[in-house]
């Protein structure tokens, strides 16, 4: 029973930080911080 | 925000990535450099630099006396290879009037409370609250980038022959300068960043060096026999440097 509660502990724990990681990737996304490999946002 | 109006002659592309920035703010941005270009344009008989020109305007207004004293100061620092008053030529202080409205016209959007921005003047670039990534365009290959480099807050310009030929001439011989392909300017102000661009290029290999010495510039280069010439601080986000 114990192990039990201690699996479900971690799951809850992991999809939280996944959803935080994602939540974060996100946010990058929208400022433009990941821009995908050869975009840019000007050229000069 | 985004927004793209010709002037000048050259496209201008603005973005803002703050919501709360009113479209006046602009709005703002455009008339100016509406405005700009109907004063100090040298093909525009009624503008002030013609006026001037001419000897029609005994009294320079205070921002035409500030541009004037920018081209003194770039004519003196270069030992006269950047020369907006060039013999049998009619006074052309456009390669200083384009950084310095700019770089007035990022501070208009600063002051509207612009944190996040974008400003791309014909390939002048101004940006603030990066990252942003800004291409430099590959001197023989108009749809390639030499080189990519990464802005947080700051200015960039390249100067080259590709746009509209020889047309930057060395003052000391009354030549085009041929000495470059292309070379780009990273600085604090647009003002400074297009100013020494076009100066160094002016000068040719030796403006390389040169604009390299000033406080707060770098410089990427690309000489006539396609070699890359780069300070070591260039802020190169990634190098596709194959200019061949």
């Amino acid at each position: 029973m114990s192990v039990a509660v201690a699996a479900g502990g971690l799951a809850v724990w992991l999809l939280g930080w996944g959803a935080a990681v994602a939540a974060w990737v996100a946010w990058r996304g929208r400022r433009g911080g990941e821009a995908p490999a050869g975009a840019v946002d000007a050229v000069a | 925000m985004r927004r793209v109006e010709q002037v000048m002659g050259f496209p201008v592309s603005l973005r803002i990535d703050d919501a709360s920035v009113p479209e006046s703010a602009a709005d703002a941005v455009f008339a100016w450099l509406h405005q700009v270009d109907a004063r100090f344009s040298p093909f525009k008989p009624d503008s002030e630099v013609s006026r001037l020109d001419r000897g029609e305007l005994s009294d320079p207004s205070e921002d035409l006396t500030e541009i004037l004293d920018l081209c003194e100061h770039y004519r003196t620092a270069t030992g006269g290879a950047f020369d907006v008053r060039l013999p049998g030529r009619g006074l052309d202080p456009c390669a200083v009037v384009k950084g310095w409205s700019v770089q007035r016209a990022a501070e208009l959007l600063r002051a509207a409370g612009a944190k996040r921005f974008c400003l791309n003047a014909g390939g002048d670039v101004v940006t603030a609250g990066g990252p942003w990534r800004v291409g430099v365009r590959h001197p023989e290959h108009a749809d390639q980038l030499c080189t990519v480099l990464h802005l947080t807050d700051g200015a960039v310009a390249t100067s080259a022959r590709y746009e509209r030929g020889d047309h930057i001439i060395d003052g000391r011989t009354g030549r085009p300068a041929t000495g470059l392909l292309s070379l780009t300017v990273v600085a604090p102000t647009l003002t400074e960043a297009d100013s020494v661009a076009t100066a160094a290029f002016a000068m040719g290999t030796e403006g390389v060096h040169w604009a390299a010495g000033l406080e707060g510039c770098e410089v990427f280069a690309v000489d006539a026999g396609r070699q890359v010439l780069r300070t070591p601080g260039f802020p190169t986000a990634r190098t596709g440097a194959t200019v061949a």
